[in-house]
């Protein structure tokens, strides 16, 4: 029995209760247009705009079909770098967040045309820990872990590597100038997440990038 | 350093269910923190003591309850796993379902209501 003056009161809601209810709704209005979204998240410098690059420069379709939500702290250097493949960007710059929101993406959203687009990529800001428990609104989940963050980084960031449908080793062209072990790595990220698929890419020679284009339309159907 | 983020989600519940029973004040806030949620306790509190100034939640201790990774595997199996292996420990499936441990939870709010 509570006191005269007190009450208790059981809530039980997600503390990310209100992001995943405007994440609900980004996925909604996506599925409404036909457009696969997805979150592609890893460290600072681990290769997301790189692989994005790539991504454009090896697909078949037409570049309209496209476009990127660049996420950062500060400049518009990321958009413009995808602009200038041909594919709309348009930059969020969070200030001080050190991850995007449902609601930044939403807003975001209404600065793009989307009319004609089937795909949108969302480079989260740099960051292995703080963006893996934001939903976005996306439908798949990509992780970057690079060749010279090193090999245990799955292993020391275990949250992000759960949130993966996809854990992409980018920059395997390092991999003779580093003391990497590709199977270690590879048995650790499936301990972590036995569902996720494992590519390896070289964005330098587009190593890997059409098996990625082939697993994301898997998933996109 | 999401904690700040999380915190202020946190805040807007709790002021949101103050309101909804017109409590004066909260005495106790329970939070349910997933050991795979992401969020490091030490952090959590530390952001909460900075962000509930100023909030119906000023005067509030925090509580926050660790909680394991928990899995249900087809044969049957409930309970935890080993370290981060997302397998069944008695039977080495990996078609489980995670019952527990990756999320969040606002679980009680010790309101103060007026005389």
């Amino acid at each position: 029995m509570d006191k005269d003056n007190s009450k208790a009161v059981e809530d039980m809601r997600s503390l990310l209760h209100k992001n995943d209810e405007v994440a609900a709704q980004t996925r909604k209005w996506l599925d409404s247009r036909q457009i696969f979204g997805i979150n592609l998240m890893g460290s600072p410098g681990s290769g997301k705009t790189t692989l994005l690059e790539s991504l454009i420069d090896c697909y078949q379709g037409d570049l309209a079909e496209l476009a990127v939500l660049e996420g950062d702290l500060e400049t518009n250097r990321d958009a413009d770098r995808i602009a200038g493949k041909g594919v709309q960007a348009e930059q969020i710059c969070t200030g001080s967040v050190c991850h995007l929101s449902a609601s930044m993406v939403a807003e975001a959203l209404e600065k793009l045309s989307l009319p004609g687009v089937n795909t949108l990529f969302i480079e989260n800001v740099g960051n292995l820990v703080c963006p893996s428990k934001f939903a976005l609104g996306t439908h798949l989940n990509i992780v970057a872990v690079s060749v010279p963050e090193g090999d245990d980084k799955p292993i020391k960031y275990p949250v992000m590597i759960r949130t993966a449908d996809i854990v992409v080793i980018t920059k395997t062209d390092l991999l003779p100038y580093f003391n990497f072990n590709l199977e270690r790595c590879r048995r650790e990220i499936q301990e972590i997440n036995p569902q996720a698929i494992i590519l390896e890419t070289a964005a330098t020679n587009a190593t890997g990038i059409e098996e990625l284009w082939r697993c994301i339309g898997e998933r996109s159907c | 350093m999401h904690e700040f983020s999380v915190v202020s989600a946190l805040l807007d519940l709790v002021t949101e269910d103050a309101r909804k029973h017109k409590a004066t004040g909260v005495t106790t806030i329970t939070v349910k923190v997933g050991v795979m949620s992401g969020i490091e306790p030490e952090l959590f509190e530390e952001a909460f003591h900075v962000c509930k100034r100023g909030t119906v939640a000023e005067t509030a201790a925090l509580e926050l309850i660790r909680q394991p990774i928990e899995i249900s595997c087809p044969c049957g199996y409930q309970g935890g796993i080993e370290g981060f292996s997302f397998r069944c420990p008695k039977c080495g499936e990996t078609t489980i379902r995670v019952s527990d441990g990756e999320d969040m939870i606002l679980q009680r709010l010790e309101l103060e209501l007026p005389d």
